[in-house]
């Protein structure tokens, strides 16, 4: 407690540019959570050309801030509309709405408020706690082990993409290639630039994610002109805030959305969807009244919004200790870093505690505001439901343009941007996960990087990753998620051996 | 029939892929040879990424028409030509950036983007590309001192 670091990044984190930037995070989060068709990840890779002129803990405060408050803000619409704003507010649906059928819909709103702020302080202190013992056992690794825990992230990232274990695998591969064009990460020699200037320093992520992200919600928006019905609420804190003995009834479903959040969202790939209909699940087992769920409990609503925003400091664990970004989200705070010159690792904890300490300041912080501004502004934030789409499609596809443009001020970055689009909307239509492809963009240099840093240290050996143990687990784990489908189905046909072949799935 | 029509795409993607391979392949074997000495080269990697989306692109190949058991449904919605009028529209405004700059070419943009998204009333679809072009060079340029594009007329 008394690392001078973590005062010197609370201090820059009250400074006023840096609680500013929090606070227009979070609105820009809850707008954003609220409106069904906009993510998180659009979200924040749009805002992210506007950090670069900012101090890393003040670009750290503004992204933390969209991102706790994406997470709350899908409950809105779930609550309200019956449709989830995010993805990570799915679970909330099952119980939300029919609590504000039943004319409850601003308790529900409340409830679904004060479980994100429960989820994200529960994750918050899990992250505190135990980034830097993972960080400190982290800087033990060397090239091998740090080329195995990457392809290890990778392929569960692949394995949990949903779909086909091969698709994922495809969009993971495509992605590492795209991070061979420009100097190769050892000598600085050029590849693949076919002489253009621009591609010497290769394809940059952010472009890509923008395209990839932004340009499919862009075709699909351009059909859907109309604009959300809200119903009315009553949205005073008296009819919003549950009374302490409703708390204690929900305490139990918090807690454990919470641990299911925070654990579920330190597994690269995993994330918010998974976690909250995990937690909705558990929530409803250890019940007193599990026949409520469904048609509109506390209880329900209570562990998804609490799971979703554990999720958020989970999340941070691996970005933080590893440089293992779990899903695009932290993958786009990875590359923030990145943009301020730092790398994400545990050489981070070491070189930079200020920063890493900025993190979980600024996450407290995002946490805090998102609480106070949610329940005092609830009634004003969901008239961005109202917003036709035909208004604010547009929008973002400028924003789209501009923030690609925005990285280098190249209209190169802008038209990469616009090819990652199409791509990425060819890849939706034909069921190929995008997630594995950002992910692959992020993490192939540095694979690369170990790689072949690994083999030098060897000599040229090809066995070092087998010589060092803790590489050598990791590599098997690796190929036993690559084997997993076809051992899986494997098993399938052992177990029933005379099934009909009208019985058989088709492949 | 159905699966048939279905599987088409998937054997489309699989030759488009090893198509894809074998020429990235080709461009990565003909990488200079700078090695350092007892290691791998910079056309190491490439070319077992190569390797690896051909041996992918393959068994995509063998895997055969339908859907994998574990795949979800295509994307529902907006077809190839609203894809094609939207990335059209992207890149003209990206070139119009680059001879008109932001505040010439971002009004029109944002008025036929409305108007293919379902707008139809002039007056609003002006003043909301007017406004919101404002708004965006007063949040990047002033607020956040990110410089947008001048262009050569303006």
């Amino acid at each position: 407690m008394a690392d001078p670091a973590m005062w010197q990044a609370l201090s820059q984190v009250l400074s006023w540019q840096s609680v500013l930037a929090s606070a227009v995070g979070v609105v820009l989060g809850l707008l954003v959570g609220a409106m069904p068709g906009l993510t998180i990840s659009l979200g924040m890779v749009l805002l992210l050309p506007l950090t670069f002129g900012l101090n890393s803990i003040t670009a750290m405060s503004l992204l933390l801030g969209l991102f706790a408050a994406g997470m709350t803000g899908g409950s809105f619409s779930a609550i309200l509309l019956n449709i989830p704003g995010t993805p990570s507010a799915s679970a909330t649906v099952l119980d939300g709405y029919p609590l504000a059928l039943t004319g409850q819909a601003g308790k529900a709103l409340g409830v679904a408020v004060i479980s994100s702020f429960y989820g994200g302080l529960f994750s918050l202190g899990c992250l505190v706690l135990s980034a830097p013992l993972i960080a400190r056992v982290a800087l033990r690794f060397g090239a091998p082990e740090q080329f195995a825990l990457m392809a290890l992230g990778l392929t569960l990232i692949c394995g949990f993409a949903g779909g086909s274990l091969l698709r994922a695998l495809v969009s993971g591969v495509l992605g590492l290639i795209l991070t061979t064009v420009g100097q190769d990460p050892l000598m600085g020699t050029p590849r693949f630039t076919f002489g253009r200037v621009e591609l010497q320093a290769g394809i940059l992520f952010i472009p890509a994610m923008i395209g990839l992200f932004g340009v499919p919600q862009i075709i699909q928006g351009m059909r859907s002109g109309a604009s959300g019905v809200i119903p009315r609420f009553k949205a005073g804190l008296t009819h919003m805030l549950p009374s302490w003995r409703e708390l204690l009834g929900i305490h139990r479903s918090m807690l454990i959305g919470s641990a299911i959040g925070t654990g579920v969202g330190a597994i690269p790939g995993t994330g918010g969807p998974i976690a909250v209909f995990l937690a909705y699940d558990a929530a409803r087992r250890v019940s007193r009244d599990p026949a409520a769920f469904g048609r509109g409990t506390m209880e329900g609503v209570a562990a998804p919004e609490a799971a979703n925003n554990g999720v958020t400091g989970g999340a941070l664990i691996p970005m933080l200790t590893l440089g293992i970004p779990g899903d695009p989200i932290t993958a786009i705070l990875l590359g923030a870093l990145i943009i301020q010159g730092l790398a994400p690792g545990p050489l981070l904890f070491r070189e930079h505690p200020q920063v890493v300490y900025g993190v979980f300041w600024a996450l407290l912080l995002a946490n805090l505001v998102t609480l106070a501004t949610a329940l005092l502004s609830v009634r004003w934030i969901v008239q961005v439901l109202r917003v036709p789409q035909r208004v604010l499609i547009p929008a973002i596809a400028m924003l789209c343009v501009l923030g690609a443009y925005g990285i280098r001020n190249t209209f190169f970055d802008s038209l990469v941007m616009v090819g990652f689009g199409a791509l990425g909307y060819a890849m939706q239509r034909y069921r190929v996960p995008v997630v594995p492809m950002v992910i692959g963009l992020v993490l192939g240099p540095e694979l690369e990087e170990q790689f072949r840093l690994s083999l030098i240290l060897s000599a040229g050996d090809g066995t070092v990753f087998l010589r060092h143990p803790i590489a050598a687990g990791l590599l098997a784990a690796t190929a036993v998620i690559f084997a997993a489908p076809g051992l899986r189905a494997a098993f399938c046909r052992w177990r029933r051996p005379a099934a009909s072949p009208e019985s058989a799935p088709h492949a | 029939m159905e699966r048939g029509r279905r599987g088409r795409p998937d054997l489309l993607i699989a030759l488009v892929l090893l198509a894809f391979a074998g020429g990235y392949g080709w461009l990565a074997f003909n990488l200079p040879e700078r090695n350092i000495p007892g290691s791998v080269g910079l056309d190491f990697v490439p070319k077992l990424l190569a390797g690896l989306l051909s041996l992918l692109a393959a068994l995509l190949f063998v895997q055969g028409p339908g859907r994998g058991p574990g795949d979800p449904p295509g994307a529902e919605g907006a077809g190839w030509a609203q894809a094609a009028v939207v990335v059209g529209l992207m890149v003209a405004y990206v070139a119009a950036l680059t001879h008109l700059g932001f505040l010439l070419a971002t009004p029109p943009y944002l008025a036929v983007s409305m108007w293919r998204a379902g707008a139809r009333h002039p007056g609003f679809i002006l003043l909301v590309a007017v406004a919101m072009t404002v708004a965006a060079r007063i949040v990047f340029v002033t607020l956040f001192a990110v410089p947008l594009p001048h262009g050569l007329l303006f």
